[in-house]
Protein backbone atom coordinates (compact mmCIF):
# COMPACT_ATOMS: atom_id res chain seq x y z
CA UNK A 1 0.00 0.00 0.00
CA UNK A 2 1.46 3.23 -1.44
CA UNK A 3 1.05 5.37 1.80
CA UNK A 4 1.67 8.78 -0.29
CA UNK A 5 -1.67 8.20 -2.12
CA UNK A 6 -3.40 7.54 0.92
CA UNK A 7 -2.31 10.75 2.31
CA UNK A 8 -3.65 12.49 -0.32
CA UNK A 9 -7.37 11.24 0.20
CA UNK A 10 -6.74 12.43 3.90
CA UNK A 11 -4.36 15.79 3.78
CA UNK A 12 -7.29 18.08 3.84
CA UNK A 13 -8.61 16.90 6.72
CA UNK A 14 -4.95 16.71 8.64
CA UNK A 15 -4.31 20.18 7.76
CA UNK A 16 -7.51 21.57 8.82
CA UNK A 17 -7.06 19.44 12.51
CA UNK A 18 -3.54 20.78 12.86
CA UNK A 19 -4.60 24.16 12.43
CA UNK A 20 -7.91 24.13 14.08
CA UNK A 21 -5.73 23.06 17.29
CA UNK A 22 -3.44 26.19 16.65
CA UNK A 23 -3.05 28.80 14.23
CA UNK A 24 0.11 28.19 12.18
CA UNK A 25 2.17 29.13 9.15
CA UNK A 26 2.93 26.97 5.90
CA UNK A 27 6.24 25.08 7.64
CA UNK A 28 4.99 24.99 10.82
CA UNK A 29 1.94 22.90 9.83
CA UNK A 30 4.21 20.80 7.82
CA UNK A 31 6.68 20.24 11.26
CA UNK A 32 3.44 19.35 13.06
CA UNK A 33 2.08 16.76 10.56
CA UNK A 34 5.69 15.55 10.18
CA UNK A 35 5.52 15.48 14.11
CA UNK A 36 2.27 13.44 14.45
CA UNK A 37 3.83 11.04 12.33
CA UNK A 38 3.29 11.57 9.14
CA UNK A 39 7.04 11.40 7.57
CA UNK A 40 6.24 11.02 4.01
CA UNK A 41 4.05 14.39 3.69
CA UNK A 42 5.35 16.60 1.46
CA UNK A 43 6.03 20.34 1.87
CA UNK A 44 5.36 22.05 -1.36
CA UNK A 45 1.67 19.23 -1.03
CA UNK A 46 1.07 21.09 2.78
CA UNK A 47 1.39 24.44 1.26
CA UNK A 48 -1.06 24.15 -1.80
CA UNK A 49 -3.40 22.40 0.35
CA UNK A 50 -3.64 25.36 2.60
CA UNK A 51 -3.72 27.93 -0.15
CA UNK A 52 -7.09 26.18 -1.70
CA UNK A 53 -8.88 25.30 1.35
CA UNK A 54 -7.73 29.21 2.11
CA UNK A 55 -9.54 29.51 -1.28
CA UNK A 56 -12.81 27.13 -0.61
CA UNK A 57 -13.28 29.61 2.45
CA UNK A 58 -12.56 26.75 5.19
CA UNK A 59 -9.97 28.98 6.65
CA UNK A 60 -8.79 32.58 7.41
CA UNK A 61 -5.42 33.38 6.62
CA UNK A 62 -3.43 37.38 8.03
CA UNK A 63 0.36 38.38 7.43
CA UNK A 64 2.35 38.86 10.19
CA UNK A 65 5.13 41.28 9.39
CA UNK A 66 8.34 40.85 10.21
CA UNK A 67 11.39 42.98 10.83
CA UNK A 68 14.29 41.15 9.65
CA UNK A 69 12.99 39.62 6.60
CA UNK A 70 10.06 38.51 4.78
CA UNK A 71 6.65 38.25 5.86
CA UNK A 72 5.23 35.35 7.71
CA UNK A 73 1.73 34.10 6.14
CA UNK A 74 -0.74 32.57 9.22
CA UNK A 75 -3.63 30.31 8.53
CA UNK A 76 -6.48 30.03 11.10
CA UNK A 77 -9.55 27.81 10.60
CA UNK A 78 -12.84 29.28 10.50
CA UNK A 79 -16.72 28.04 10.60
CA UNK A 80 -17.15 26.69 7.57
CA UNK A 81 -13.57 24.79 7.88
CA UNK A 82 -14.66 23.48 11.08
CA UNK A 83 -18.21 21.89 9.48
CA UNK A 84 -15.85 20.59 7.06
CA UNK A 85 -13.42 18.98 9.17
CA UNK A 86 -16.42 17.47 11.89
CA UNK A 87 -17.54 16.04 8.28
CA UNK A 88 -14.44 14.84 7.38
CA UNK A 89 -14.09 13.15 11.15
CA UNK A 90 -17.06 11.39 10.19
CA UNK A 91 -16.17 9.93 7.37
CA UNK A 92 -12.71 9.04 8.50
CA UNK A 93 -14.09 6.98 11.34
CA UNK A 94 -16.57 5.20 9.21
CA UNK A 95 -14.51 4.48 6.80
CA UNK A 96 -10.92 3.45 8.61
CA UNK A 97 -13.44 1.25 10.64
CA UNK A 98 -14.71 0.03 7.64
CA UNK A 99 -11.27 -0.97 5.79
CA UNK A 100 -9.32 -2.25 9.36
CA UNK A 101 -12.51 -4.64 10.49
CA UNK A 102 -12.07 -5.75 6.39
CA UNK A 103 -8.29 -6.33 6.93
CA UNK A 104 -8.14 -8.17 9.98
CA UNK A 105 -5.98 -11.56 9.87
CA UNK A 106 -9.10 -13.79 9.21
CA UNK A 107 -9.99 -16.00 12.62
CA UNK A 108 -9.74 -18.97 12.48
CA UNK A 109 -9.45 -21.95 9.95
CA UNK A 110 -11.58 -21.91 6.71
CA UNK B 1 11.74 12.97 -3.01
CA UNK B 2 15.10 14.53 -2.98
CA UNK B 3 17.13 14.17 -5.75
CA UNK B 4 20.81 15.96 -6.83
CA UNK B 5 19.86 16.78 -9.71
CA UNK B 6 19.98 20.43 -10.30
CA UNK B 7 17.21 22.51 -12.33
CA UNK B 8 18.60 22.48 -15.63
CA UNK B 9 16.14 25.59 -16.84
CA UNK B 10 18.87 28.06 -14.41
CA UNK B 11 21.66 26.10 -13.29
CA UNK B 12 22.90 24.83 -9.99
CA UNK B 13 22.55 28.10 -8.03
CA UNK B 14 24.01 29.64 -4.67
CA UNK B 15 25.82 26.96 -2.28
CA UNK B 16 24.84 26.08 0.92
CA UNK B 17 27.27 29.11 2.35
CA UNK B 18 25.00 31.84 0.72
CA UNK B 19 22.94 32.66 3.68
CA UNK B 20 18.98 31.07 4.63
CA UNK B 21 17.46 33.46 3.29
CA UNK B 22 19.42 34.37 0.25
CA UNK B 23 18.83 31.08 -0.51
CA UNK B 24 15.73 30.97 0.28
CA UNK B 25 14.94 33.96 -1.81
CA UNK B 26 16.31 32.08 -5.00
CA UNK B 27 14.98 29.02 -4.39
CA UNK B 28 11.56 31.15 -4.36
CA UNK B 29 12.27 33.02 -7.11
CA UNK B 30 12.84 29.95 -9.25
CA UNK B 31 9.66 28.09 -8.34
CA UNK B 32 7.81 31.38 -9.93
CA UNK B 33 9.95 31.09 -12.81
CA UNK B 34 8.38 27.82 -13.20
CA UNK B 35 5.12 28.92 -12.77
CA UNK B 36 5.65 31.82 -15.24
CA UNK B 37 2.76 30.37 -17.13
CA UNK B 38 -0.12 31.61 -14.43
CA UNK B 39 -1.38 35.01 -13.96
CA UNK B 40 1.06 36.89 -11.71
CA UNK B 41 -1.35 37.33 -8.91
CA UNK B 42 -1.74 33.98 -8.68
CA UNK B 43 1.24 33.09 -8.79
CA UNK B 44 1.77 35.66 -5.60
CA UNK B 45 -0.74 34.04 -4.29
CA UNK B 46 0.64 30.36 -4.49
CA UNK B 47 4.29 31.90 -3.33
CA UNK B 48 2.92 34.34 -0.30
CA UNK B 49 4.54 33.53 2.72
CA UNK B 50 7.28 31.24 0.80
CA UNK B 51 10.36 32.87 1.50
CA UNK B 52 10.39 33.36 5.44
CA UNK B 53 9.63 29.54 5.78
CA UNK B 54 11.86 28.71 3.17
CA UNK B 55 14.47 30.65 4.92
CA UNK B 56 13.45 28.90 8.50
CA UNK B 57 13.73 25.42 7.02
CA UNK B 58 17.43 26.33 5.32
CA UNK B 59 18.35 28.11 8.66
CA UNK B 60 18.06 24.03 10.12
CA UNK B 61 20.46 22.60 8.52
CA UNK B 62 23.60 23.06 5.78
CA UNK B 63 21.67 20.79 3.48
CA UNK B 64 20.72 22.72 0.34
CA UNK B 65 17.35 23.38 -0.28
CA UNK B 66 17.18 22.18 -3.64
CA UNK B 67 18.24 18.71 -1.93
CA UNK B 68 15.81 18.64 0.89
CA UNK B 69 12.85 20.04 -1.17
CA UNK B 70 13.64 18.59 -4.34
CA UNK B 71 14.14 20.75 -7.89
CA UNK B 72 12.34 23.89 -7.97
CA UNK B 73 10.12 22.70 -10.78
CA UNK B 74 9.00 19.86 -8.93
CA UNK B 75 7.91 21.57 -6.20
CA UNK B 76 6.06 24.14 -8.60
CA UNK B 77 4.04 21.50 -9.97
CA UNK B 78 3.58 19.44 -6.52
CA UNK B 79 2.40 23.02 -5.10
CA UNK B 80 -0.01 24.05 -8.16
CA UNK B 81 -1.35 20.54 -7.92
CA UNK B 82 -2.13 20.67 -4.11
CA UNK B 83 -3.73 24.30 -5.04
CA UNK B 84 -6.06 22.93 -7.50
CA UNK B 85 -4.42 24.82 -9.81
CA UNK B 86 -5.55 23.61 -13.25
CA UNK B 87 -3.03 23.32 -15.98
CA UNK B 88 -4.96 26.52 -17.74
CA UNK B 89 -4.44 28.61 -14.69
CA UNK B 90 -7.65 29.38 -13.82
CA UNK B 91 -7.80 29.85 -9.86
CA UNK B 92 -10.68 30.18 -7.48
CA UNK B 93 -8.54 32.70 -5.40
CA UNK B 94 -9.79 34.80 -2.58
CA UNK B 95 -8.99 38.39 -1.58
CA UNK B 96 -6.63 38.53 1.07
CA UNK B 97 -7.38 39.93 4.56
CA UNK B 98 -5.65 42.93 4.27
CA UNK B 99 -4.21 44.86 7.75
CA UNK B 100 -4.24 42.97 10.54
CA UNK B 101 -6.80 44.00 13.25
CA UNK B 102 -6.23 44.09 17.26
CA UNK B 103 -7.55 40.36 17.64
CA UNK B 104 -5.38 39.06 14.63
CA UNK B 105 -2.24 40.84 15.61
CA UNK B 106 -2.74 38.99 18.52
CA UNK B 107 -3.13 35.35 17.20
CA UNK B 108 -0.08 36.08 14.96
CA UNK B 109 1.76 36.93 18.26
CA UNK B 110 0.31 33.71 20.32
CA UNK B 111 0.94 31.51 17.17
CA UNK B 112 4.72 32.91 16.71
CA UNK B 113 5.23 31.65 19.78
CA UNK B 114 4.09 28.61 19.88
CA UNK B 115 5.59 27.87 16.76
CA UNK B 116 8.90 28.76 17.93
CA UNK B 117 8.07 26.22 21.45
CA UNK B 118 7.87 23.69 19.12
CA UNK B 119 11.18 24.36 17.41
CA UNK B 120 12.79 23.28 20.50
CA UNK B 121 13.56 19.56 21.05
CA UNK B 122 12.55 19.33 24.84
CA UNK B 123 8.85 20.17 22.89
CA UNK B 124 7.48 16.97 22.47
CA UNK B 125 8.04 15.44 25.81
CA UNK B 126 6.49 18.53 27.66
CA UNK B 127 3.73 18.47 25.32
CA UNK B 128 2.91 15.04 25.47
CA UNK B 129 3.10 15.67 29.39
CA UNK B 130 0.69 18.27 29.46
CA UNK B 131 -1.82 16.81 27.25
CA UNK B 132 -2.32 13.77 29.47
CA UNK B 133 -2.81 16.42 32.17
CA UNK B 134 -5.11 18.69 30.70
CA UNK B 135 -8.51 16.88 32.07
CA UNK B 136 -7.02 17.12 35.35
CA UNK B 137 -7.35 21.14 34.35
CA UNK B 138 -10.73 20.87 32.73
CA UNK B 139 -12.11 19.58 36.03
CA UNK B 140 -10.05 22.43 38.13
CA UNK B 141 -11.10 24.83 35.65
CA UNK B 142 -15.14 23.83 36.07
CA UNK B 143 -14.70 23.98 39.95
CA UNK B 144 -12.76 27.28 40.14
CA UNK B 145 -15.05 29.02 37.47
CA UNK B 146 -18.49 27.25 39.53
CA UNK B 147 -17.27 29.10 42.88
CA UNK B 148 -16.81 32.42 41.25
CA UNK B 149 -20.30 32.61 39.89
CA UNK B 150 -21.45 31.33 42.93
CA UNK B 151 -18.98 34.18 45.08
CA UNK B 152 -20.20 36.76 42.56
CA UNK B 153 -23.68 36.37 41.67
CA UNK B 154 -25.06 34.62 44.57
CA UNK B 155 -22.33 36.14 47.64
CA UNK B 156 -21.91 32.23 48.60
CA UNK B 157 -18.60 31.38 49.40
CA UNK B 158 -17.76 27.78 48.77
CA UNK B 159 -17.57 25.57 51.34
CA UNK B 160 -19.52 28.17 54.26
CA UNK B 161 -21.29 26.52 57.02
CA UNK B 162 -24.74 27.40 57.77
CA UNK B 163 -25.88 26.04 55.38
CA UNK B 164 -28.44 22.84 55.43
CA UNK B 165 -28.01 19.75 53.51
CA UNK B 166 -30.69 20.56 50.41
CA UNK B 167 -28.51 23.49 49.80
CA UNK B 168 -25.26 21.05 49.80
CA UNK B 169 -26.20 18.65 47.99
CA UNK B 170 -27.74 21.73 45.44
CA UNK B 171 -24.32 22.94 45.22
CA UNK B 172 -22.42 19.62 44.90
CA UNK B 173 -24.98 18.74 42.25
CA UNK B 174 -23.83 22.41 40.69
CA UNK B 175 -19.90 21.40 41.02
CA UNK B 176 -20.99 17.98 39.00
CA UNK B 177 -22.31 20.18 36.37
CA UNK B 178 -19.62 22.82 35.89
CA UNK B 179 -16.82 19.93 35.81
CA UNK B 180 -18.88 18.14 33.27
CA UNK B 181 -19.43 21.33 31.33
CA UNK B 182 -15.70 22.03 31.58
CA UNK B 183 -14.32 18.41 30.07
CA UNK B 184 -17.09 18.16 27.66
CA UNK B 185 -15.56 21.82 26.17
CA UNK B 186 -12.39 20.66 26.49
CA UNK B 187 -13.43 17.64 24.52
CA UNK B 188 -14.27 20.02 21.60
CA UNK B 189 -18.01 19.81 21.77
CA UNK B 190 -20.50 22.79 20.99
CA UNK B 191 -17.00 24.35 19.54
CA UNK B 192 -19.36 25.27 16.03
CA UNK B 193 -21.13 27.78 17.73
CA UNK B 194 -19.58 30.96 17.37
CA UNK B 195 -18.81 32.50 20.87
CA UNK B 196 -17.96 29.18 22.28
CA UNK B 197 -14.58 29.49 21.46
CA UNK B 198 -13.90 32.70 22.44
CA UNK B 199 -15.91 32.37 25.81
CA UNK B 200 -13.84 29.08 26.68
CA UNK B 201 -10.96 31.13 26.48
CA UNK B 202 -11.94 34.20 28.97
CA UNK B 203 -12.84 31.54 31.29
CA UNK B 204 -9.30 29.82 31.19
CA UNK B 205 -8.05 33.38 31.65
CA UNK B 206 -10.39 33.98 34.46
CA UNK B 207 -9.51 30.70 35.91
CA UNK B 208 -6.32 30.71 35.81
CA UNK B 209 -6.11 33.82 36.89
CA UNK B 210 -8.71 33.10 40.11
CA UNK B 211 -6.26 30.22 40.70
CA UNK B 212 -4.43 31.41 43.95
CA UNK B 213 -7.49 33.04 45.62
CA UNK B 214 -9.51 29.26 44.83
CA UNK B 215 -6.56 27.75 46.57
CA UNK B 216 -6.26 29.72 49.56
CA UNK B 217 -10.00 30.03 50.27
CA UNK B 218 -9.95 25.74 50.25
CA UNK B 219 -7.45 26.37 53.13
CA UNK B 220 -9.31 28.62 55.43
CA UNK B 221 -12.98 28.86 57.14
CA UNK B 222 -14.55 31.75 56.47
CA UNK B 223 -16.25 32.85 59.73
CA UNK B 224 -19.11 31.78 61.10
CA UNK B 225 -22.60 33.55 60.69
CA UNK B 226 -22.91 34.72 64.68
CA UNK B 227 -25.74 32.91 66.00
CA UNK B 228 -25.81 29.63 63.91
CA UNK B 229 -24.80 26.61 63.91
CA UNK B 230 -23.68 25.45 60.68
CA UNK B 231 -21.31 22.24 58.91
CA UNK B 232 -18.22 23.82 58.23
CA UNK B 233 -15.89 21.34 55.93
CA UNK B 234 -12.55 22.48 57.20
CA UNK B 235 -11.07 22.58 60.36
CA UNK B 236 -12.26 24.83 63.51
CA UNK B 237 -11.30 28.02 63.46
CA UNK B 238 -8.79 29.18 66.13
CA UNK B 239 -9.50 31.82 68.72
CA UNK B 240 -7.29 34.97 67.94
CA UNK B 241 -5.20 35.82 70.50
CA UNK B 242 -6.87 39.01 71.90
CA UNK B 243 -10.01 38.26 73.99
CA UNK B 244 -11.51 36.42 76.27
CA UNK B 245 -12.71 33.04 75.07
CA UNK B 246 -14.12 29.69 76.79
CA UNK B 247 -14.28 26.65 75.26
CA UNK B 248 -14.03 28.54 71.77
CA UNK B 249 -16.95 30.74 72.72
CA UNK B 250 -16.19 34.52 72.97
CA UNK B 251 -16.59 35.86 76.51
CA UNK B 252 -17.86 39.33 76.79
CA UNK B 253 -18.63 39.69 80.52
CA UNK B 254 -17.63 38.17 83.57
CA UNK B 255 -20.16 37.87 86.74
CA UNK B 256 -18.35 37.27 90.32
CA UNK B 257 -19.78 36.01 92.90
CA UNK B 258 -18.47 35.86 96.42
CA UNK B 259 -18.14 32.92 98.66
CA UNK B 260 -21.64 33.56 99.75
CA UNK B 261 -22.92 33.41 96.37
CA UNK B 262 -23.79 36.76 96.73
CA UNK B 263 -23.02 39.16 93.45
CA UNK B 264 -20.11 40.98 93.36
CA UNK B 265 -19.27 44.24 91.74
CA UNK B 266 -16.21 46.58 90.73
CA UNK B 267 -13.92 43.26 90.86
CA UNK B 268 -10.71 43.78 89.33
CA UNK B 269 -9.21 40.66 87.53
CA UNK B 270 -5.50 40.07 86.73
CA UNK B 271 -4.41 36.96 85.06
CA UNK B 272 -1.49 34.84 86.14
CA UNK B 273 1.29 36.91 84.41
CA UNK B 274 -0.35 40.48 86.50
CA UNK B 275 -2.07 41.45 82.96
CA UNK B 276 -5.65 42.86 83.38
CA UNK B 277 -8.45 40.17 82.09
CA UNK B 278 -10.01 42.34 79.16
CA UNK B 279 -12.91 41.45 76.91
CA UNK B 280 -11.66 41.64 73.59
CA UNK B 281 -12.62 44.72 72.01
CA UNK B 282 -14.65 43.74 69.40
CA UNK B 283 -16.48 42.16 72.19
CA UNK B 284 -17.46 44.87 74.45
CA UNK B 285 -21.32 44.43 73.74
CA UNK B 286 -24.08 43.14 75.27
CA UNK B 287 -26.48 41.32 73.83
CA UNK B 288 -28.25 39.60 76.18
CA UNK B 289 -31.14 42.00 76.02
CA UNK B 290 -32.18 41.55 72.40
CA UNK B 291 -30.94 44.87 70.91
CA UNK B 292 -27.03 44.95 71.49
CA UNK B 293 -25.63 48.09 74.15
CA UNK B 294 -22.09 48.66 74.47
CA UNK B 295 -20.28 48.30 77.98
CA UNK B 296 -18.52 51.50 79.25
CA UNK B 297 -15.69 50.84 81.00
CA UNK B 298 -14.86 51.85 84.61
CA UNK B 299 -12.43 54.36 85.63
CA UNK B 300 -10.45 54.41 88.86
CA UNK B 301 -8.92 57.25 90.84
CA UNK B 302 -6.03 58.08 88.29
CA UNK B 303 -7.91 58.43 85.47
CA UNK B 304 -6.87 55.44 83.79
CA UNK B 305 -9.94 53.82 81.99
CA UNK B 306 -10.49 49.96 83.28
CA UNK B 307 -11.58 47.40 81.32
CA UNK B 308 -10.79 44.65 83.60
CA UNK B 309 -13.63 45.64 86.42
CA UNK B 310 -16.84 43.07 86.49
CA UNK B 311 -19.49 42.47 85.61
CA UNK B 312 -19.17 45.20 83.18
CA UNK B 313 -22.46 47.86 82.63
CA UNK B 314 -24.24 49.54 79.39
CA UNK B 315 -24.35 52.38 81.88
CA UNK B 316 -28.35 52.38 81.47
CA UNK B 317 -28.29 49.96 84.77
CA UNK B 318 -26.87 47.29 86.84
CA UNK B 319 -25.50 44.63 84.39
CA UNK B 320 -28.39 41.75 83.87
CA UNK B 321 -27.12 39.05 86.02
CA UNK B 322 -27.10 35.64 85.15
CA UNK B 323 -27.92 34.14 88.59
CA UNK B 324 -29.58 36.35 91.57
CA UNK B 325 -27.26 34.18 94.08
CA UNK B 326 -25.20 31.17 93.93
CA UNK B 327 -25.07 28.32 96.32
CA UNK B 328 -22.36 29.27 99.03
CA UNK B 329 -19.12 27.33 99.39
CA UNK B 330 -18.15 25.78 102.05
CA UNK B 331 -15.63 28.09 103.91
CA UNK B 332 -13.71 26.30 106.37
CA UNK B 333 -12.24 28.26 109.53
CA UNK B 334 -8.98 30.19 107.43
CA UNK B 335 -11.37 31.67 105.83
CA UNK B 336 -11.06 30.01 102.17
CA UNK B 337 -12.95 28.07 100.86
CA UNK B 338 -12.79 23.99 100.65
CA UNK B 339 -13.98 21.18 98.29
CA UNK B 340 -15.83 18.44 99.80
CA UNK B 341 -14.32 15.11 99.87
CA UNK B 342 -17.49 13.17 100.05
CA UNK B 343 -18.51 12.92 96.23
CA UNK B 344 -22.14 12.12 97.99
CA UNK B 345 -22.83 15.74 99.49
CA UNK B 346 -21.86 17.83 96.73
CA UNK B 347 -23.46 17.83 93.05
CA UNK B 348 -21.78 19.45 89.92
CA UNK B 349 -24.34 22.11 88.89
CA UNK B 350 -25.67 21.29 85.03
CA UNK B 351 -23.04 23.40 82.85
CA UNK B 352 -20.86 23.90 85.33
CA UNK B 353 -17.25 23.25 84.68
CA UNK B 354 -15.78 20.27 86.53
CA UNK B 355 -17.24 17.65 88.46
CA UNK B 356 -16.56 17.12 91.82
CA UNK B 357 -14.58 14.12 92.02
CA UNK B 358 -12.30 15.92 89.52
CA UNK B 359 -12.34 18.90 91.63
CA UNK B 360 -10.41 17.26 94.74
CA UNK B 361 -7.53 16.82 92.58
CA UNK B 362 -4.69 18.76 94.25
CA UNK B 363 -2.83 21.16 92.23
CA UNK B 364 -5.14 21.41 89.29
CA UNK B 365 -5.62 24.95 88.00
CA UNK B 366 -9.22 23.95 86.76
CA UNK B 367 -11.89 25.59 89.18
CA UNK B 368 -14.18 23.87 90.53
CA UNK B 369 -18.23 24.44 91.87
CA UNK B 370 -19.19 22.02 94.35
CA UNK B 371 -22.38 22.37 95.83
CA UNK B 372 -23.40 22.36 99.80
CA UNK B 373 -26.49 21.18 98.87
CA UNK B 374 -27.59 18.96 96.20
CA UNK B 375 -31.04 19.55 95.88
CA UNK B 376 -30.13 23.30 94.71
CA UNK B 377 -28.10 22.66 91.52
CA UNK B 378 -28.60 25.73 89.72
CA UNK B 379 -27.88 26.13 86.41
CA UNK B 380 -24.53 27.94 86.37
CA UNK B 381 -23.37 30.91 83.76
CA UNK B 382 -20.73 29.67 80.69
CA UNK B 383 -18.32 31.60 83.09
CA UNK B 384 -17.36 29.53 86.14
CA UNK B 385 -17.60 31.09 89.92
CA UNK B 386 -14.01 30.68 90.84
CA UNK B 387 -12.89 33.80 90.96
CA UNK B 388 -11.13 34.64 93.80
CA UNK B 389 -13.35 38.41 95.21
CA UNK B 390 -11.01 40.72 96.26
CA UNK B 391 -11.90 40.55 100.45
CA UNK B 392 -10.93 37.17 100.55
CA UNK B 393 -7.63 36.55 100.74
CA UNK B 394 -5.24 33.56 98.91
CA UNK B 395 -6.55 32.50 95.34
CA UNK B 396 -9.30 29.39 95.57
CA UNK B 397 -7.18 26.58 94.66
CA UNK B 398 -7.17 22.63 96.47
Amino acid sequence: MDATQLLKGVLDAAVLAVVEDEDGYGYDVVRRLRGAGLDEVGDASVYGTLRRLYSAGALSSYVVPSEEGPHRKYYGINDHGRLMLADQRKTWRSFSESVSHLLEPAEGPR
Amino acid sequence: MSTTAHDPLTGPGPGPGAGPALAADDYVRRVREALADLPPDVVDDLVDGLPADLAELAAESSTPLADRLGPPAAYAGELRAAAGVAASGSYAGRPQQRGPSWSTRWRAMWAEERARLRKQTWWPAVSDFARTVRPAWWVARGAIVLALVLFVVFGVRWGSSGAGVLAQLVMLAALLGAVVVSVELGRGRWSRLRWVPRTVLVANVVAVLALPAALSWGATTPPDDYGQAGVSYVTEEVPPASGLYLDGQVVSNLYPYDAQGRPLSGVQLLDDYGRAVQVGEDQRVQWSSGTPEAFRPAVDVDGTTRWNAYPLRTGTGDAVLPEDVLPPLLVSSGGVAVTTPDPTASTPAPGASTPAPEASTPADAAPDAPAADPGSAAPAPDASTGASATDVPGADRP
